[in-house]
């Protein structure tokens, strides 16, 4: 049904150089990213941080449709915004309709504000695209780790985000066969207006949540049985190794976006 | 006739990588009042199947018809065949919200937009049916309950919507030997008193071979095998156990005599009837002795 088709944040695995990339170093690399993204301010150095990003998605390997699939619940957004932009900026008034006016001013400011969501949209799915979840918490362990000083609980943080991405393929399943159980006893979730379709899903929400604390309190007793004891002293089956070519795509990235943001 | 399944394919995520053909071509009819067991290993594609008969599941390709009307075309009131048809799903008890029984199981009926006193009767009738003392249980929770009872609660929940047709998903997965024959033996009083069509579904031939008329087994998304449940076991005993679905320990007992040159009958599906039958054949040998 409906929710099996959501694709953003997916993990699709593929034997290709931007998977192999050390969890870190792509974090730390859209990151990168995602800040010059902020610091461009023309046509031009979108252009370029396009490209660079595209080259990004064709090494990956990933089938550019999953890529665009992911963007499709967010193309309301970046729609919603340019219209925004296009009828409250001020300006040199460039077209009317009836009381509202779009001006220069406004259509570029939206088509740039455009085009950043739509770029900053495509660096992160790139990254979760091509990382699986259980290297991605890792990465995100290890880089917060820096920040223990200040009291941070990385490892804690970290096996949060575990358990909640496990757990998104099984709440969705769950929800799809909670609703068609309650479909099939005579449920509507298609017609009627707001007030009732939100009535419509109590039916929906009691038993996922009845069943969510249920299977929490079932993994906690599991994992306690496993002697499960917090992050201190633990060690990884997986190691993270930061490689030469790890290196050298921070790098080259990092020089990039430093040469776009100052030039444009 | 009640269901037509023509030609029915089902493909999940289509056009996505992850595709997988979980029907393959289907031919189907179910008559009213008829008793079905629907047998297969799991992931063969059961739970699917029985989705297309109230179009929860559209088919990629071929035709369902319920009592002559194509589901699928546009403007068919899918809410009326979904009345008549009754799914209750795995695990019906997972999908439990409401405060008290009562309200749990006049959810159905409240829905078709009943005035109350038929809502209460229809509450009442459906509690007698799963065999939960109406007084004592309307006004507790469903979520207080023993969980072969929250079963119960949940099936009352869909034969208050009065179906034709009972399409059960394994309702004895994970019950004791009593709570499973409970639900057995209430699903065999709504067939029998009701005159419901009902179709359960088990990946396991013991008890539920015993009490359907007819058997439909299934391997990777196909029925390979149709008939009644005698007529199986003696022709097709060997596929069976090739598949892995194997026999009722009964029928394998026949069967391993036969192997062992005892001419004995091996559609056999209780151990009465065994019994009955071993004897049949110790009299002939003796008969054939005397002469």
């Amino acid at each position: 049904m409906i929710l099996r088709n959501i694709s953003f944040g997916q993990y699709i695995p593929r034997d290709s150089f931007i998977h192999s990339l050390d969890p870190r170093i792509k974090i730390m690399t859209c990151l990168t990213i995602i800040i010059s993204l902020f610091f461009i301010t023309n046509f031009l150095g979108y252009f370029i941080l396009g490209v660079f990003i595209m080259v990004g998605i064709i090494t990956s390997r990933v089938h550019p449709k999953f890529v665009l699939r992911g963007l499709r619940p967010i193309l309301y957004i970046i729609l919603f915004t340019l219209v925004i932009h296009l009828f409250m900026t001020e300006g040199e008034v460039i077209y009317r309709l009836g009381i509202f006016k779009i001006t220069r001013e406004g259509l570029i400011k939206g088509l740039l504000i455009s085009c950043r969501l739509f770029l900053l949209i495509l660096t992160t799915s790139l990254l979760t695209l091509t990382t699986s979840p259980i290297s991605l918490t890792d990465g995100i362990e290890r880089l917060l780790v820096i920040f223990k000083f200040m009291g941070i609980p990385a490892h804690e943080i970290a096996m949060m985000m575990t358990i909640a991405l496990r757990f998104i393929p099984t709440l969705l399943e769950e929800t799809e066969k909670i609703m068609k159980a309650q479909i099939s006893r005579g449920a509507d979730f298609e017609s009627g207006n707001i007030v009732n379709r939100t009535k419509n899903l109590i039916p929906i929400l009691v038993p996922l949540f009845i069943n969510s604390f249920r299977r929490a309190d079932e993994l906690a007793i599991a994992m306690e049985a496993k002697c499960y004891r917090g992050g201190e002293g633990r060690t990884h089956y997986r190691q993270l190794k930061i490689k030469k070519t790890d290196l050298l795509t921070l790098f080259l990235t990092m020089v990039i976006t430093a040469m776009v943001s100052i030039m444009f | 006739m009640f269901i037509r399944l023509e030609n029915v394919y089902f493909t999940y995520s289509l056009g996505m990588p992850f595709e997988t053909e979980v029907l393959k071509n289907i031919n189907l009819e179910i008559n009213e009042g008829e008793f079905i067991g629907l047998i297969g290993h799991t992931g063969c594609g059961k739970t699917t199947l029985i989705q297309h008969f109230n179009g929860l599941l559209k088919p990629t390709s071929g035709k369902v018809f319920v009592k002559g009307i194509d589901i699928n075309k546009k403007r068919v009131n899918l809410k009326l065949i979904r009345q008549q048809i009754g799914l209750v799903f795995q695990y019906p008890e997972n999908q439990l919200f409401e405060e008290t029984i009562y309200q749990e199981v006049a959810f159905g009926p409240k829905k078709l937009g009943l005035p109350g006193e038929k809502i209460e009767k229809r509450v009442r009738e459906a509690l007698k049916i799963v065999d939960l003392d109406y007084n004592l249980y309307k006004e507790r929770s469903p979520f207080s309950l023993s969980g072969g009872e929250m079963r119960r609660v949940a099936l009352a929940s869909i034969l208050s919507i009065r179906p034709k047709m009972l399409v059960l998903d394994e309702p004895t997965a994970n019950l004791d030997p009593q709570g499973r024959d409970n639900i057995l033996s209430e699903i065999k009083k709504v067939h029998r008193d009701f005159g419901m069509t009902v179709v359960l579904i088990s990946h396991n031939m013991e008890k539920i071979a015993e009490i359907v008329k007819r058997l439909l087994v299934m391997n990777r998304g196909e029925i390979i095998m149709d008939g009644s449940p005698q007529e199986i076991f003696e022709k097709h005993a060997n596929d069976l156990i090739k598949i892995g679905l194997g026999l009722p320990q009964v029928t394998e007992c026949m069967y391993e005599l036969k192997k062992r040159g005892k001419e004995v009958y091996t559609g056999v599906l209780t151990v009465d009837d065994a019994e009955k039958e071993i004897l049949n054949r110790v009299k002939k040998i003796n008969k054939k002795i005397k002469i």
